[in-house]
């Protein structure tokens, strides 16, 4: 419930800061033209009102004793997020795109298959390490070597040699 | 007849058979595990299209999306649990069929309609299609405008109990779309002093964050576990007789052609195919008593309905550069990634992209009966991967998908925080499906319009609004547009009215 105010709120301001943004940097247009800023400036205008009507809805809707109730149990609650699966769920993915290209496709993609398996209650590591290793060479080798997609090798030298190497054991077609 | 001949030559090609016949395999397999939409499939399968041509890419996409469809069906029978959306009406019937142990019977009922609902589609996109784009190539900016406002008039129907949070999120989608280069001054707009947003909100890690990412996201907070009627054991559909499917040929005609028009409609898709024709036969029926309690036509109706449905929305696709719903969107987003301009002169200057859609919905439709039984027959064992191992692999392939766009980090960058984005939107209730809309049809709408504003000359804005609104087709379609946008807004209204009185 609070979570969606704060969503409506920061769209409500993030939508102001563009509205005044896109007219203070694109030209101005002549009167009988429909210019660059004003194609977005309209858009941003439909946004404010739907925005203020969706956060009049929600106080329309939920009682007052309930809504007061939710903020004081919100901090219980954002604390209980970072402990949760879904947040380290969040976290890795936004480690392994981080790490996509530096580090390559085939230690990542190894690595994160690992790690989000555990997470998702996965507790044989005999099996969750076999099936990393067999997916990510099913992946690697069929999309980089069968289908010619570019996959990045890493831009450690030893992660690029090891990648170059696995690509050599495969025949070329 | 040429336009035939040259589609099937294109599909019969060995190597791009054997592609069509994996696209209707991998479909099929994508559709059939819950939690993998119709749209995600088509997702998942961009990786796969990046070394093809266009019009092989086309006829390989169309292939997983019809697949797709069908492969949701085969979960609602079994689990109860639709694989896609389209598939939920499926369920009221199938799965009583298999409590009532003919759940065979009815996965063979379900593949024999969904392939003839698929295959009627496919024929009326190759009739309707080029007629379109005839008349679509008198358009000028202003109709081209109405029509594409046209897909954005149904944001109101996409969710009608939850309207005011569709619409935010179909004009967040706009707006995102007016990040980068304005497209006829050329200069940056929206990019707050960074050069990463000169070129734009790249579509397809958006649409893979959104529909890929945030589904493993949604599994990760809840999970939830699947129990197949008939335990662990094999199943094998068995394909109806011919007195059983001659008991529901006048539900596969009506049905196939609802389906078709439905499809037709931009945004409508298959999962309002599939519910209108299941009410529709229900209602139609001689013994409606009989629906939800495990009968032939309770399966026949919605599986019809939602394979017809899936040739419709692929005529706006391809004779306006309009796409009808989500995996459209996405289709021509992969389109226009590999150079091809969406628009009514794409089928005058290179008919062979209906030719090949046309002849592999065809042909995936055939393959996909087979294919389904073979799945069927190793289905309950697929289902038994566990997710700790299909929702990584899910997001590993997304990252392919994303990164092989440009090859660049960047966007498996970008791709990851809309997974966030759209799994926050999801708690928020703000509608993704909605937003990728708004950033598909955005662009075009706003070209169209500014085009036809300055050829419309007036003295002020305003009057040239007017002209343009004075143009007969602008008009009428505009009109249209406002009906469909407000309607889903007034009906309650009057509805409670009556209510009160």
């Amino acid at each position: 419930m609070v979570i969606e105010l704060i969503v409506n709120i920061l769209l409500l301001g993030f939508s102001f800061y563009c509205f005044w943004y896109v007219g203070a940097t694109m030209p101005a247009s002549a009167v009988n033209e429909l210019g660059a800023e004003q194609w977005p400036q309209g858009i941003l205008i439909l946004m404010i009102i739907a925005i203020i009507y969706n956060i009049f809805k929600f106080f329309k809707k939920n009682k007052k004793e309930d809504i007061v109730s939710a903020f004081h149990a919100f901090p219980a609650d954002v604390a209980g997020f970072f402990k949760s699966k879904l947040f380290i769920g969040m976290v890795l993915v936004v480690i392994m795109a981080l790490c996509y290209e530096p580090v390559g496709f085939m230690v990542t993609c190894f690595v994160f298959l690992m790690l989000y398996g555990f997470l998702l209650g996965q507790r044989n590591v005999g099996l969750l390490v076999v099936t990393s290793l067999l997916i990510t060479i099913i992946l690697y080798v069929g999309f980089s070597v069968f289908l010619g997609v570019m996959l990045p090798r890493g831009q450690v030298s030893f992660l690029r040699n090891f990648a170059l190497f696995v690509e050599s054991l495969v025949p070329t077609f | 007849m040429e336009l035939l001949t040259s589609g099937l030559a294109v599909v019969f090609q060995p190597t791009m058979f054997i592609l069509i016949v994996f696209a209707v395999f991998l479909g099929t397999l994508f559709g059939a595990l819950p939690g993998v939409s119709a749209t995600m499939a088509v997702t998942l399968g961009i990786p796969f299209t990046y070394k093809m041509d266009a019009v092989s890419a086309i006829a390989f996409l169309v292939a997983i999306y019809c697949a797709s469809i069908t492969g949701g069906g085969m979960t609602a029978i079994l689990f109860k649990i639709p694989g896609v959306p389209s598939s939920a009406p499926t369920t009221y019937d199938g799965y009583p069929m298999a409590q009532k142990g003919e759940a065979g019977k009815a996965l063979g009922m379900q593949l024999v309609c969904s392939a003839i609902g698929g295959m009627f589609a496919a024929v009326c996109m190759l009739v309707l299609s080029p007629q379109l784009t005839q008349a679509a190539l008198s358009f000028g900016p202003s109709e081209l405008f109405a029509i594409s406002f046209m897909g954005l008039s149904i944001l109101t129907s996409l969710e009608t109990d939850n309207i005011c949070r569709t619409i935010i999120s179909g004009l967040l989608g706009l707006l995102l779309a007016c990040i980068g280069l304005d497209p006829l001054l050329g200069v940056p707009r929206l990019t707050f002093g960074t050069r990463l947003l000169t070129s734009g909100i790249e579509m397809i890690p958006v649409m893979i964050g959104f529909f890929a990412v945030t589904e493993v996201l949604k599994q990760t907070a809840k999970p939830s576990k699947l129990q197949a009627v008939g335990g662990s054991g094999n199943m094998s559909a068995k394909l109806p007789t011919l007195k059983e499917f001659l008991s529901v040929k006048w539900i596969v005609a009506r049905c196939s052609v609802l389906g078709t028009i439905i499809g037709i409609l931009p945004g409508a898709g298959a999962t309002i195919a599939s519910f209108l024709c299941y009410s529709t036969e229900q209602k139609l029926s001689k013994h409606p008593e009989k629906f939800g309690t495990g009968c032939f036509d309770g399966i026949a109706a919605p599986e019809t309905g939602n394979n017809a449905a899936t040739g419709g929305a692929m005529v706006p696709l391809l004779s306006l550069g309009i796409p009808g719903g989500n995996a459209a969107a996405i289709m021509m987003s992969a389109l226009v990634l590999k150079g091809v301009t969406m628009g009514p002169l794409l089928l005058v200057d290179q008919p062979q992209f209906l030719s090949a859609t046309f002849a592999s919905m065809f042909v995936s439709n055939i393959i996909m009966v087979f294919a389904a039984i073979v799945i069927a027959k190793v289905f309950v064992q697929i289902l038994k991967i566990p997710y700790s191992i299909l929702g990584p692999t899910i997001i590993m392939m997304a990252t392919i998908g994303a990164y092989a766009t440009k090859n660049t980090a960047v966007d498996v960058i970008l791709m990851a925080v809309s997974g966030l984005i759209g799994f926050l939107f999801a708690k928020c209730k703000f509608n993704s499906s909605a937003m990728i809309l708004g950033l598909v049809l955005g662009v075009i709408c706003e070209s169209n319009l500014r085009r036809a504003v300055t050829i419309a000359e007036g003295d002020t804005l305003f009057a040239a609004f007017a002209n343009l609104a004075a143009r007969p087709v602008t008009g009428i379609v505009l009109i249209v547009c406002v009906v469909v946008l407000v309607w889903p807004v007034v009906k309650p209204m009057i509805a409670k009215k009556k209510e009160n009185k």
